[in-house]
């Protein structure tokens, strides 16, 4: 289990201080993916590197690793640790010089432990990320993807509980990407590894972690099951990822700035749906429309799976009798379904 | 063809003999010269690298104190040095003149000059690497070795071509605490003496030095680049 306990990091630039992570305590249990999302700047790199010391968190914060309080450690004794947490990058940080094989074989390297031994061992890592036939490539020579599943397998190949992404999918594309995340979750079956995942797509959170935190300016805002966060987002930059993720956010800007694109006649509402709960799987729509008499021109809907569960929305033009409309409304709200009424001619 | 060198240069043909050992001087100075202040610019380039802020051994005091040090020395004239610190050749070699007392004046003169360029090689390193090994686990020592230096090796083979090639021109100068080589040998007869010739045919012994510290520089370059 990785427990943080009231860590902050402040940095000093120019004689003035910059709290990049405040007082933020939460805890990863052993076998899961834990994801931290957050918008750039909002110190989620800051406080991963707190997971293996990179930075040492501010006086007062406590950082636990398998039941070791490594927060008073010394330096040798955190290289200890480091060793037994895996991390990727966003860039993937493999040595140019050294070949697939070599990158791999560098966390083997001067530990006593003996060459045929690395040699096998690093194979072996190389195999489970299927680049057995790049042995001789250098980086340069690969796609981000592979160089990605290099950094995996060398992150691996010391024997690591936790394994640490930090961006890890943001510099490939979305197929990519899923390729990596795919990996990631068999790893985390296979072996039973625990990983920490930061990134700022919501994809990436929806795709493979059980659990999230939410940062924003250096706190943690939310966090808890991923379906409940995003299902039913108390703070407004949670929401904000989900807008910025569904094609639901569309409406705001065709409300603000194109309305003339929505030709709305006398009483009718631009409306936004969202639904946050089970009703989604009721035909509300078109009950709505036979019990009040109205319809509902649908311009568009985003449905997706969250965590296995389904979560999205609906965005249309109401019409009909204006109370019938009202009526509507209230019904829908209490469906738990979040209406928005965008605009309204 | 012994004719027309007769003919074309023949204040060269006159003493072949010192020619080959002026260039036999010049390379003396290099090599020693060069291989001291190789091992002593690259650790402290290292150390500049490594003690900046930021840096995985972050050390004001020694950054600071170091980096003054160098840039007192390099701004010191060439000629100057030779002369200033005769006391210290005499100390350390046990002679100011001649072609080993040119040495450590050559070593103090090369060194500040090849440490800010290793500093600039190393500083070619993606510090994402640095931060990747520490995430393995590597100590500092490790890192230095196994990443700063490892990876920058074809930057490090770039800038010993460059210092080698100044090192040249320096050792020309050590002719004026009569350290021998090409350089004395062109002032004296060349110069002082107006036998052109002489000039010219030393300038194309040096040209060939530095053709081929450039061409052994180059291959290695591409050899050892990924």
């Amino acid at each position: 289990m990785i427990k943080l306990s009231h860590i902050s990091k402040t940095y000093y630039k120019a004689g003035k201080a910059i709290k990049a992570v405040d007082d933020v305590s939460l805890e990863i249990r052993d076998g899961e993916i834990f994801g931290v999302i957050g918008f750039s700047g909002a110190g989620k790199s800051t406080l991963v590197r707190c997971i293996n010391m990179l930075e040492h968190p501010d006086e007062g914060g406590k950082v636990e690793v398998g039941g070791e309080e490594i927060t008073s450690f010394s330096e040798s004794e955190l290289r200890a640790v480091r060793s037994k947490i895996g991390m990727i990058f966003q860039h993937f940080n493999l040595m140019p010089s050294r070949t697939v094989l070599e990158n791999v074989l560098y966390p083997l390297q001067y530990r006593g432990i003996p060459k045929a031994e690395q040699r096998r061992k690093a194979l072996k890592l190389l195999e489970l990320v299927e680049l057995s036939d790049r042995l001789q490539n250098y980086p340069r020579e690969l796609s981000g993807g592979q160089k990605q599943r290099v950094a995996i397998a060398r992150a691996l190949a010391s024997d690591p509980q936790v394994l640490l992404c930090d961006e890890a999918t943001s510099a490939l594309d979305p197929t990519t990407t899923l390729e990596i995340l795919r990996l990631l979750k068999k790893l985390n079956q296979k072996l039973g590894l625990t990983i920490v995942i930061i990134t700022h797509q919501l994809s990436v959170v929806k795709d493979i972690c059980k659990r999230v935190a939410v940062m924003e300016h250096g706190k943690l805002v939310e966090q808890g099951d991923v379906f409940s966060v995003f299902a039913n987002p108390q703070k407004e930059v949670t929401r904000n990822f989900l807008k910025a993720a569904t094609s639901l956010s569309k409406a705001d800007v065709l409300a603000k700035y194109r309305p003339d694109l929505l030709h709305l006649q006398p009483g009718e509402k631009f409306v936004r749906l969202t639904y946050t709960g089970p009703g989604v799987s009721e035909p509300l729509i078109s009950t709505v429309s036979n019990r009040f008499f109205i319809t509902m021109n649908i311009l568009f809907a985003d449905v997706d799976l969250v965590d296995d569960a389904p979560i999205g929305g609906t965005v249309g033009v109401f019409s009909g009798e204006p109370e019938n409309i009202d009526a509507a409304i209230e019904y829908l709200r209490a469906k738990q379904v979040k209406v928005e009424v965008l605009a309204h001619a | 063809m012994l004719d027309f060198l007769n003919a074309v240069i023949p204040n060269v043909m006159d003493k072949p003999d010192e020619l080959w050992l002026s260039t036999c001087q010049t390379l003396y100075m290099l090599a020693v010269s060069g291989v001291i202040a190789f091992v002593l610019g690259v650790f402290l380039g290292t150390v500049l690298t490594v003690t900046a802020p930021g840096a995985i051994m972050d050390n004001k005091k020694v950054f600071s104190a170091l980096g003054g040090t160098i840039n007192v020395f390099r701004s010191i004239p060439f000629v100057i040095l030779l002369a200033a610190l005769i006391p210290f050749s005499r100390f350390v070699v046990g002679t100011a003149i001649g072609t080993t007392g040119a040495l450590p004046p050559l070593v103090v003169g090369i060194v500040p000059f090849f440490a800010r360029q290793v500093e600039s090689a190393l500083s070619g390193v993606d510090p994402g690497l640095v931060e990747a090994a520490k995430s393995m686990g590597s100590s500092n020592i490790g890192i230095i070795f196994r990443v700063y230096l490892k990876e920058s090796i074809p930057a490090i083979i770039r800038v010993t071509q460059i210092t080698a090639i100044s090192l040249i021109g320096l050792t020309a100068m050590a002719g004026a605490i009569g350290g021998g080589g090409l350089g004395d040998f062109a002032i004296r007869y060349g110069h002082q003496r107006g036998q052109t010739d002489v000039t010219y045919v030393t300038v194309l012994v040096i040209l060939l030095m530095v053709g081929v510290i450039q061409y052994a520089g180059n291959y290695f370059i591409r050899k050892l680049s990924h």
